[in-house]
């Protein structure tokens, strides 16, 4: 907590008032995109907006229901289009689109670590290979100015704080924003972040010292919020990534886990880290070449082979490690049969030492939107709890290997 | 702006097949840009993506010799979608190939070596490009012993360059098939490979070990070595996992901590052991 506080590396720092700040959004909205969070049907969203009254504003809402991911990696993705030349050959061509400068506005800390996660994956650096960047989402990456804003308050799903998530971040930001009693902290985090403000000189003023206490003691106040779980409730992340990383657990343990998995693939949809992604190839039809939406929803995923004459499309989608036919090969050879050695390969991958070491931090951020959106409570915080009282129960675990003892069950903020 | 894509398969000529059984077939491919199939390099043991335009795409290794320039080759089962449609294509026809990705075989330390090249069914296929690159580059490996198993003799690969294969000098060909494969013409051997492997009995003798097949012959073939006395970093094995890309971005080949496109396919024996038992 303290380390949180105190550790904030500013590299530089601007005041903005609330009307200033509105009168940036208009104008960049104006001439590039501004996607920010909305209210649509009573849940807040992520849209490209031409009005700032849209805006649902940080004091609403605690977090979006689907983390913006989407916009630089889509639920699907045209990857290439080919067709038949009268001579039989093929001539096959990317699909690139113009991508526009845009603003991502109202971002919250977890889902901007995770973004940072996926930077690392997706642009090559995990393998240091940037030269393997994922073309696609590169392009639109490059485009996004991330403005996030410092949470201040959290839902009873939270817990970035114990994922080095949240609720202020030192990194990985443009701009993170923090409400004061008068105003905006702006911090700056990157050279995008300088050009962003450079252009906007005009509208900021130099931070005070007082402005920069005050958003210390805001974050440290909210900081303190979590701790009404009590200091114990902490998910215990670190110890859950021991376990898994060494690995403690015993099959039965993942084996009840994974009882309670319906296999929706929510937790994997909703993540603000995960990446994985299926490709098809499908027929392109007249309508569907001209983008007719309608037309795209009853498109069959998987077609024959029927020739020449037809158009075709290969499309990426996003994809679960917890679906059934995820890992499938060729020849019967099913890995991963059960839900049970899925949950425990999908929480390896979140929490173990071995993905932190290659990653730079945890595969989650803290957001609680698997433990919010699965219907038999598989989220990262919830299992990992269970973890260490199966360690206590000392039932499923080795003999010899203990956790600390906890008193409460993780609870709700009063 | 057009950005490289990594996705954008090269166009490929089937310029040949041959039929090694009767649900295996190897393609013999040629580069439609002809400034690649001169420029196109790539290591034994590492693969290729293959795309049947419109049916999808799939992974097989390259099973041809970096040595041999001017054409790839590739074996294929018929399995799947991909492979049916594969299957249906005829000389003269294109298809899709990316590549090569995966680490490959540490040829470089496997030179001035003897080798033990053990290969089941269609785990021939990188084993081919391997041993074609050693007798290409013949004085710089020791004696090649190749132990190749299928479960009938109808169902033997590559049987015409076993056969060459088995003439040169320094080259040791044993032939097996599994009980009840066999014909009454058959002069190899009867018995499943990792028993085969017992009754040999090789000894260590610095010699490093390539073990290729499905994964319950690797799975025993590995503990027979074991007991035969091979340190395990000096056994050699691929793995197999479904993959989407290739370039270590879809996540579905990722066991424990690796991602075998990027990581693999090419693990020794000791790296196996660190991977948790789900592949």
């Amino acid at each position: 907590m303290e380390r949180k506080a105190e550790g904030t590396q500013r590299k530089e720092t601007r005041w903005v008032s609330t009307t200033d700040l509105q009168k940036i959004l208009e104008n960049w909205a104006e001439k590039g995109v501004l996607v920010a969070p909305t209210k649509v049907n009573g849940e807040v969203l992520f849209q490209r907006i031409r009005d700032i009254r849209e805006i649902c504003w940080d004091e609403d809402y605690v977090n979006s229901l689907v983390p913006p991911k989407e916009f630089v990696l889509p639920n699907e993705e045209r990857l290439l289009s080919y067709r038949r030349t009268d001579d039989q050959n093929w001539v096959v061509e990317v699909c690139s689109e113009e991508n526009q400068e845009t603003i991502l506005f109202g971002v919250r800390s977890c889902d901007v670590a995770g973004l940072a996660y996926l930077d690392r994956f997706l642009l090559g650096e995990m393998f240091s290979r940037p030269d393997l960047a994922d073309p696609q989402y590169k392009a639109k990456r490059e485009k996004f100015i991330l403005i996030s804003i410092v949470c201040q308050k959290a839902a009873p799903t939270c817990m970035c704080v114990c994922c080095d998530g949240g609720p202020a971040l030192t990194e990985g930001f443009d701009w993170q924003l923090t409400r004061l009693t008068d105003g905006w902290l702006v911090e700056i985090g990157s050279e995008k972040g300088e050009k962003l403000a450079t252009g906007f000189h005009y509208l900021l003023q130099p931070a005070t010292d007082e402005a920069i206490k005050e958003q210390k003691e805001r974050v440290a106040t909210i900081i303190r919020t979590f701790d009404q779980y009590s200091p114990d409730e902490r998910v215990p992340t670190m110890a859950a990534g021991r376990m898994v990383s060494r690995p403690l657990l015993k099959e039965e343990f993942w084996s009840r886990i994974g009882s309670r998995c319906v296999e929706c693939g929510g937790c994997a949809f909703i993540c603000p880290t995960c990446f994985c992604f299926n490709v098809v190839d499908r027929p392109l039809s007249p309508s569907l070449q001209e983008g007719d939406a309608n037309e795209l929803a009853f498109c069959p995923l998987l077609v024959g082979f029927n020739g020449k004459g037809a158009d075709y499309e290969r499309v990426r989608y996003r994809d679960c490690c917890m679906l059934q036919g995820f890992v499938r090969q060729a020849g019967g050879i099913y890995p991963r049969r059960t839900t049970g050695e899925r949950c425990k390969t999908r929480f390896f991958h979140k929490l173990s030492w071995q993905f932190l070491g290659r990653m730079n931090r945890l595969g989650c951020t803290g957001c609680g939107r698997c433990l919010r959106t699965c219907l038999g409570e598989v989220g990262i915080s919830r299992v990992a709890t269970e973890m260490t009282e199966a360690l206590a129960e000392k039932k499923l675990a080795p003999a010899g290997v203990t956790a600390p003892k906890r008193e409460h069950q993780r609870g709700h903020p009063k | 702006m057009k950005v490289r894509n990594d996705y954008l398969p090269d166009l490929v000529r089937i310029v040949a097949m041959t039929d090694e059984t009767v649900d295996l077939r190897t393609l013999r491919l040629v580069f439609e840009d002809p400034s690649l199939r001169d420029r196109f390099s790539f290591l034994p043991g590492q693969f290729g993506q293959y795309s049947v335009f419109g049916v999808g795409e799939a992974v097989f290794t390259i099973a041809s010799s970096p040595t041999r320039k001017g054409y790839i080759e590739c074996s294929f089962k018929l399995m799947g979608k991909v492979t049916t449609a594969l299957r249906d294509l005829e000389v003269g026809d294109l298809i899709g190939f990316r590549g090569p990705y995966g680490n490959g075989f540490p040829v470089e330390t496997l030179k001035g070596r003897d080798l033990l090249i053990i290969g089941g069914g269609v785990g021939m296929a990188p084993l081919k490009s391997l041993i074609e690159f050693c007798l290409d580059n013949r004085r710089d490996f020791g004696e090649v012993t190749i132990l190749n198993g299928a479960r009938t003799v109808a169902d033997l690969l590559y049987k015409k360059e076993m056969e060459e294969w088995g003439q040169q000098e320094g080259v040791r060909v044993i032939q097996t098939v599994d009980p009840g494969g066999e014909t009454p013409e058959w002069r190899g051997k009867v018995g499943l490979i990792p028993n085969v492997l017992n009754e040999l009995a090789p000894k260590p003798d610095g010699k490093f070990v390539v073990v290729c097949g499905p994964p319950i012959m690797i799975k025993f073939s590995l503990q027979v070595l074991d007991r035969l006395g091979f340190s395990p970093d000096r056994v050699i094995t691929t793995m197999e996992n479904k993959m989407k890309c290739g370039l270590g971005k879809c996540g579905r080949c990722n066991i424990g901590p690796v991602y075998v496109c990027k990581d693999g396919p090419v693990f020794t024996a000791a790296d196996l052991a660190r991977l948790p038992r789900d592949y």
